[in-house]
């Protein structure tokens, strides 16, 4: 079963007088329980089609369904609560609240959900990734790798279908950066999730069974004269 | 985590501008409430029906004097009526009392009006009420009899520290420097229970002791033994109801009556007093306005404090937005921010409005004698809430909406 059906998709920005193209994707599909990583360099439209994949942007043309959901056409409000339901999402930067400790962040996680966790769920989701020592610790006073593993922690509290991670090493140190993605790893098939992971780092794809080169996968990407069209 | 807990958390994260602007706020509403609440006051001193005079016989000369002098303890008497005209007017049938009084001393800063001794026996101040002596009520003593006897008004006693039996020699006059009366020695008998007007910052004395003070002059001596020489400064006049509690309307034809002689002079007070108002109405709308403008500077430093918070949240707020958090969800924790804030500051001004009227009425009491009273609930502060409630979601709603319209993924991460 299909949890991502991409078919024809596209996403062009306006640039000037001309349309930037940044995603060109004929077709593609994740199965339910899958882990993939979409490999790439920066620029060439990964992070763009999580935030197509997470509702979040809107795509110009093409079919998008995630979670058996069809995307185009959805209203803003219900793209929002479709992703609170269903939707796991980690970024590079952790994007952790500042003025909330750890276990607040993941409390916060569960907030727009259907799925109303809490404090007991989000300490054993903490615990779960090794921080029941830091429940009420805010970001500041948090390593880049503590951090995240909140972040991890946060995207799983709304207990969602799909995690998508964008470049969720990319602020690690290499000891971090393994620690990380195994715990992440697990944690989706601990919990059941399905996991699309975007990287530009080569001992990162390695490590996944199923990895797509992101530029085969979008044509925008593939013209000699870039990605102008 | 609840909605309201994200918004405080918020508020927590920014509690240094929140804190300053719920200060601003709060001074700006105190300020409000408690000129108006002393305008209101004010007012109801200066109205209220409590005094139980309606109309004051005097001499010719300022009306708005003779009422804060007679009714107020304020002021001088303009002049002094004949005892026998008085009579002449005690006896009209429109009139139901009359208490002749005579004003010119003090003592202690506060006056000492000779009057009649039915004042303290049949007037009533209040309908129905009387003056009383009960230690139950908070007085002490009896009603003055004897010429060398006189009673205090509750809160003269208590800042003059009197007690029963203690002795006085009466200043004649009401300014400082004037003589005192060496050789007469009055004593209390009474301290009068507190009524909560004007009567109770006065001392009182028999009619007849004024013009038997041994340091008078001869012709003010003789108006103790001939009637149809004395003089008094006036007379409290209560006149005939009709149905519904109104004046009798004939008080007009019997003060148009009086007011053609050249030294008499019917006053009543509710009809002198609105003049005061107007004389002294532009002090409350200047202080409203101050208070008014400093409430609406309070509101603008709300929402520039809002606007900063917003600059400094944008990735919070897009964050929100990214775990499911929808337009209208983070436009109502900003909305939500500005109405706490203003709320507190609304709640915080009342309060401290009350307390400035608390410390200001001590003040104003010691050097006026007016009375205001921290507990008056003026027109003002029904409307503070609602106010607060109303300059908290102006002040939020550029926030606001600049939060609904706020790019998620402008303020996120960064692209690969």
């Amino acid at each position: 079963m299909s949890i991502i059906e991409v078919e024809s998709l596209e996403v062009s920005f306006n640039s000037g007088k001309e349309a930037l193209r940044v995603l060109d994707i004929p077709h593609w599909h994740v199965e339910k329980g899958d882990q993939v990583a979409l490999f790439g360099p920066s620029g060439s439209g990964k992070s763009t089609l999580l935030h197509v994949l997470a509702g979040l942007l809107a795509a110009s043309r093409g079919k998008v369904a995630v979670c058996g959901h069809s995307l185009e056409g959805m209203a803003e409000a219900k793209r929002d609560r479709f992703r609170a339901q269903y939707i796991g999402y980690i970024y590079q930067n952790f994007n952790l609240l500042q003025g909330f400790s750890a276990i607040e962040n993941v409390l916060l996680g569960m907030t727009f959900s259907p799925h109303q966790g809490d404090w007991k769920e989000a300490e054993r989701l903490l615990g779960e990734v090794g921080l029941s020592h830091r429940l009420l610790n805010y970001s500041a006073q948090l390593s880049f790798g503590e951090q995240q593993r909140v972040a991890v922690a946060r995207a799983l509290a709304n207990r969602p279908q799909l995690l998508l991670a964008d470049e969720p090493t990319g602020s690690l140190d290499p000891l971090n950066k393994a620690g990380v993605l195994r715990l992440l790893r697990d944690m989706c098939e601990k919990h059941g999730c399905t996991l699309v992971l975007v990287s530009h780092e080569r001992e990162v794809i390695s490590l996944f069974e199923r990895s797509v080169p992101f530029l085969e996968l979008n044509r925008a990407f593939q013209s000699p004269s870039g990605i102008q069209s | 985590m609840s909605f309201w807990r994200i918004v405080l958390r918020s508020l927590r994260q920014h509690r240094f501008s929140s804190i300053l602007a719920v200060i601003s706020m709060a001074i700006g509403i105190a300020l409000l409430v408690a000129v108006y609440s002393l305008k209101e006051q004010t007012h109801r001193n200066f109205t209220q029906t409590g005094l139980g005079v309606d109309a004051i016989l005097g001499p010719k000369g300022s009306p708005l004097q003779i009422v804060l002098n007679a009714l107020y303890h304020l002021e001088d008497m303009p002049g002094r009526i004949k005892w026998t005209y008085y009579q002449e007017v005690e006896r009209d049938p429109l009139i139901v009392q009359a208490i002749p009084f005579a004003v010119g001393h003090s003592y202690g800063g506060f006056r000492v009006n000779a009057i009649d001794p039915r004042f303290l026996t049949e007037f009533e101040y209040l309908p129905g009420k009387r003056f009383s002596f009960s230690e139950q009520e908070g007085g002490q003593g009896r009603a003055f009899g004897a010429t060398n006897e006189a009673v205090a008004g509750w809160v003269a006693a208590k800042t003059l520290g009197l007690k029963l039996k203690d002795e006085f020699h009466p200043v004649c006059g009401v300014y400082e420097g004037d003589p005192v009366h060496e050789t007469d020695v009055l004593r209390f008998v009474g301290i009068m229970a507190p009524t909560g007007t004007p009567y109770d910052r006065a001392l009182y004395i028999p009619l007849e002791t004024f013009y038997l003070l041994a340091g008078h002059p001869a012709e003010t001596q003789k108006m103790a033994r001939d009637v149809g020489y004395r003089e008094i400064s006036g007379a409290y006049l209560k006149v005939k109801r009709i149905r519904g509690g109104a004046l009798h309307p004939g008080i007009q034809g019997l003060k148009y009556a009086i007011n053609q002689s050249d030294r008499n002079q019917v006053v009543i007070p509710n009809e002198v007093l609105p003049r005061l108002f107007d004389i002294i109405g532009w002090v409350d709308r200047v202080l409203l306005a101050i208070a008014g403008i400093l409430t609406i500077l309070a509101a603008l430093f709300l929402f520039f404090s809002l606007l900063s918070a917003l600059r400094e949240r944008r990735r919070d707020l897009a964050l929100l937005r990214s775990i499911g958090a929808t337009r209208r969800t983070v436009m109502g924790l900003v909305l939500s921010e500005s109405l706490i804030i203003a709320l507190l500051g609304g709640l915080s001004g009342l309060f401290l409005g009350h307390v400035l009227i608390g410390v200001g009425a001590h003040f104003i009491k010691a050097e006026t004698g007016v009375d205001f009273t921290s507990g008056y609930v003026s027109s003002a502060d029904w409307a503070v809430l609602p106010g607060a409630v109303f300059l908290g979601l102006l002040a939020g709603l550029l926030p606001g909406i600049q939060a609904y319209r706020l790019g998620v993924l402008k303020n996120l991460s960064p692209v690969s």
